[in-house]
């Protein structure tokens, strides 16, 4: 139980923005992370300690969230990320946090593929390779998601200086 | 990484945008997974483990504790009585009495052969009877020279006599007594002679073994 502790406390933050940005609900992220984590424990016995437990937890996260949106309307949560999405209040001026606001709903706005690359490369912290092999794509392949990903998110960025979120 | 100046370039540019975008997204404001959710995830995993635990222990002993709890009684209990074979001690007279046993045996049963042919005899006289015994009565009529066809003769049907002393009558144990002592086997004779006492107590003996 203390590994899997430390493993938690390693990876919790990581993996709970993942599903979070993925989703766009606090409460159907909430399930999902923690669906995810169970999987993991009940799947323990399958991990092979050659390859790397970031990979391997993210792909098993990815594949919880698939089965999501295999279930549900994939684009319920992007609607529901626009209306729950806290806005900064007037009394917060930091800058920061009004560029991560708009980023994450530029995220959002991504084609679900170049979202899934982008997400597991910011947030999980895995590389081409890993991207490649969670999402089932050749390396190739991940990287130019993630090249288109960053392009649209830059164009998106610069075209919303000025704008509100909602305008996305 | 590639060998290719311009994807050189193209990776790090990206490699750039996306650490900015990652310095942006973990910054203030970033979201957790509340407290409430780690406790649950922790629960979670720690009942399943627990679970995975006593499903092992119930799989365990109903498949294999029961078996192996079978097979040590079964080889305790056969090691016991091999061991038990081994050590059994041989205390004097219990091999005679073991002996004493087996020659008992036939003798009941030779009682039982010796009444049946009585009662054959007394109702009816077969003639294969009389041939049986023609050859033993004729016995003592030879002289104490024999030759050693004769003698390995004698030896066969005294086999023979051995072999039907089951059913032998005392007048046919009589006349083998004699034939011994005709042909000097006094060891065989007194050996016989016991025999004889032992199943006849009171049938009479003639002269020539009373010695």
């Amino acid at each position: 139980m203390e590994a899997f502790e430390h493993l938690y406390e390693r990876h919790r933050t990581g993996l709970y923005r993942y599903v979070l940005r993925k989703t766009g609900h606090t409460a159907t992220a909430n399930d999902l992370f923690q669906g995810a984590w169970e999987k993991v424990v009940r799947a323990r016995a399958q991990y092979k300690p050659s390859t790397p437990f970031r990979a391997w937890l993210y792909r098993i996260a990815y594949n919880h969230v698939v089965d999501y949106f295999r279930r549900v309307q994939p684009t319920a949560g992007v609607l529901e990320e626009r209306l729950e999405s806290p806005e900064p209040g007037p009394d917060v001026q930091a800058a920061l946090v009004a560029r991560a606001h708009r980023l994450r709903m530029a995220i959002g706005q991504l084609p679900e593929k170049q979202k899934d690359a982008l997400l597991l490369k910011l947030e999980g912290g895995l590389d081409t390779g890993e991207i490649a092999a969670v999402t089932g794509v050749n390396h190739e392949t991940a990287k130019s998601r993630l090249r288109y990903a960053t392009g649209k998110l830059k164009e998106m960025l610069k075209d919303d200086s000025t704008d509100t979120p909602d305008d996305f | 990484m590639t060998s290719d100046p311009g994807k050189q370039k193209a990776n790090d540019k990206l490699e750039r945008d996306l650490e900015e975008f990652r310095a942006v997204l973990s910054g203030p404001g970033c979201p957790e997974p509340p407290d409430l959710l780690n406790q649950a995830v922790l629960n979670a995993a720690r009942r399943e483990l627990d679970a995975s635990g006593k499903r092992w222990l119930r799989r365990f002993p109903i498949r294999w504790m029961g078996a192996f709890a079978t097979a040590s009684v079964i080889i305790l209990a056969l090691g016991l009585i091999v061991q038990q074979e081994q050590e059994s001690p041989s205390l004097p007279g219990m091999e005679e009495d073991r002996l004493k046993l087996k020659s008992e045996a036939p003798l009941v049963e030779s009682k039982d052969a010796v009444e049946k042919q009585l009662m054959s005899k007394s109702i009816d006289r077969d003639d294969s009877a009389v041939q049986r015994a023609a050859p033993m009565a004729a016995a003592p009529a030879k002289t104490a020279e024999f030759s050693a066809e004769e003698v390995a003769d004698d030896n066969a049907l005294l086999e023979q006599g051995d072999a039907m002393e089951g059913a032998r009558s005392p007048e046919e144990w009589i006349d083998l007594m004699l034939e011994l002592k005709s042909s000097n086997q006094l060891n065989r004779l007194s050996t016989e002679l016991e025999a004889f006492r032992s199943v006849y107590p009171d049938h009479p003996l003639p002269n020539e073994l009373r010695d």
